[in-house]
């Protein structure tokens, strides 16, 4: 049975992994658009270091390329307020009518306006602690930090959601950290 | 409420998908991969061209960076020269009366005539054969009326000793550096790199301002112009900034959004990192409690792309 090529590889990882690592880009930035430019570079960055990294770990790398790229975006653009249009409004491109099919994208405005509010790094840590459901020596990888810094900040921000979003963490959970 | 609702609600926060495939990213992945190799060629290639043209013109300097840097001290400020140590390892002589211990002296005093100083010279330069009498090189005396000079300066290592504590360039001038460089970094990455380097650390205003003139630097989150941004107080810390990041710290490279050009930026800096940059005396306290608030580092970054653009000096958010 012949091996796959490069390209049959990678394309093997896109396909697989695209989703998951679509939606962690939607929790980063807030805008589903921003997120696609965001996760579209990414895998162009992973294409081209191919050879280099798919023995490792070419989703470590994604992570870590999305993490950075950003907070180099939010560096650049500042803060966002992430905004969910409503159904039948345009939406933030004014390229299509949303339709209702978006309303679960629109609830979770919330959770997405209360992590913009997050510095990044911060933000990161409870992206890939509670929605990738790395652990503690992981996310100090992707992140380039110590696993120390990375309770640090997860207590932080669980403090921070804490008070944006009383009803989802509790105050044990705020006080507990990773 | 807990970790499990935590979870739930970013799971409904993160919508679903993907309505885009990107398994057709291979293409421009590998687009951008030649570019970069051959942005490397040709960097190399510029590299060979000036080693061959400085030949040709007879000379230049052609020691190579790793038998020049990275800078170290060699004389400590507060030892009193009492010898004089040439390139030469074999071939000290002394130049002044002898005060330090007997040992030492003995070592100083011991000449050695036989041996050629250009075979074990380090730096592989075809050196003058030192006398015991005249010193070829002179003392290095501080003189502290005296204008300063590209080689009056002497940075220090830190504790750590890995560190290299320059004074502001602008005080002391300090040549003879070697710029951080990272493996994956294209040689006109590091050339611009080490350009800069040169520039800041010779406090060569003019050079610097030309530069970002020419590149188009963005220098501030504002319009600030080459001018004013290497003018007065911050014009000096800029500089300083920018000669100690280059030289003790590699770049984070790949970290750029702004199109399929990668760039470098220095410095790559852990946290556990932040308090040397007070001991290098470009921060303070209180910028390390603002990062530290921010949640990342925003102090002073330097950009420089894949084909040597310098893109980029800047500090704050």
């Amino acid at each position: 049975m012949n091996q796959p090529t490069q390209d049959e590889e990678f394309v093997q990882f896109v396909r697989a992994r695209q989703g998951q690592l679509l939606r962690a880009a939607r929790l980063y930035c807030g805008d589903p658009h921003i997120a696609e430019d965001l996760l579209q570079d990414a895998f162009v960055k992973l294409a081209s270091r191919w050879e280099s990294v798919r023995d490792g770990s070419p989703d470590a790398y994604v992570r870590r390329i999305l993490y950075r790229d950003s907070v180099s975006r939010w560096r650049k653009w500042g803060r966002e307020t992430p905004y969910a249009a409503r159904e039948g409004e345009r939406d933030l491109l004014d390229s299509r009518v949303v339709t209702s099919g978006v309303d679960e994208w629109v609830d979770g405005a919330d959770v997405r306006a209360a992590l913009a509010d997050l510095p990044p790094r911060q933000r990161a840590v409870i992206v890939l602690r509670y929605f990738e459901d790395q652990s503690e020596a992981q996310i100090a990888e992707v992140l380039g930090i110590a696993a120390g810094t990375v309770k640090s900040q997860a207590s932080k921000a669980l403090a921070a959601l804490r008070r944006s979003m009383p009803a989802l963490i509790d105050a044990g959970m705020a006080e507990g950290g990773l | 409420m807990g970790k499990d609702e935590l979870r739930n609600a970013l799971d409904h926060a993160a919508g679903h998908g993907p309505e885009v495939d990107f398994t057709g990213t291979w293409g421009a992945g590998r687009r951008m991969r030649r570019r970069r190799q051959l942005a490397q060629g040709v960097g190399g290639l510029a590299l060979a061209a000036g080693l061959v043209g400085a030949f040709a013109l007879g000379g230049g300097d052609l020691l190579s960076r790793d038998s020049v840097g990275p800078a170290t001290p060699t004389v400590p400020d507060d030892v009193v020269a009492t010898a004089v140590e040439t390139d030469a390892d074999d071939t000290a002589v002394t130049s002044a009366p002898p005060t330090t211990s007997d040992e030492e002296t003995s070592e100083a005093t011991a000449p050695t005539a036989t041996d050629d100083p250009t075979t074990d010279d380090p730096t592989g330069t075809a050196a003058p054969a030192p006398t015991t009498s005249e010193p070829t090189t002179e003392p290095p005396t501080a003189d502290p009326t005296g204008p300063a000079s590209p080689t009056s300066a002497e940075p220090t290592t830190g504790p750590g000793g890995d560190l290299i504590v320059l004074p502001n360039p602008c005080d002391e001038p300090t040549t003879g550096l070697t710029v951080m460089g990272a493996p994956d970094a294209t040689p006109a990455t590091m050339e611009r790199a080490q350009e800069l380097l040169d520039l800041a650390s010779t406090c060569d205003l003019d050079g610097l301002i030309a530069l970002a003139t020419d590149q188009s630097t963005t220098l501030s989150f504002g319009n600030t112009s080459p001018e004013d941004a290497f003018a007065g107080e911050r014009g000096r810390e800029r500089v300083h900034a920018l000669a100690s990041l280059l030289v003790n710290y590699p770049p984070e490279l790949g970290g750029g959004s702004d199109g399929p050009v990668l760039s470098a930026r220095w410095p790559e800096l852990s946290e556990e990192q932040w308090p040397e940059l007070i001991e290098l005396g470009i921060a303070t306290q209180q910028d390390l409690d603002s990062w530290e608030s921010y949640g990342g580092y925003i102090g002073w970054r330097i950009y420089i792309e894949d084909d040597g653009l310098w893109s980029g000096m800047l500090a704050g958010d």
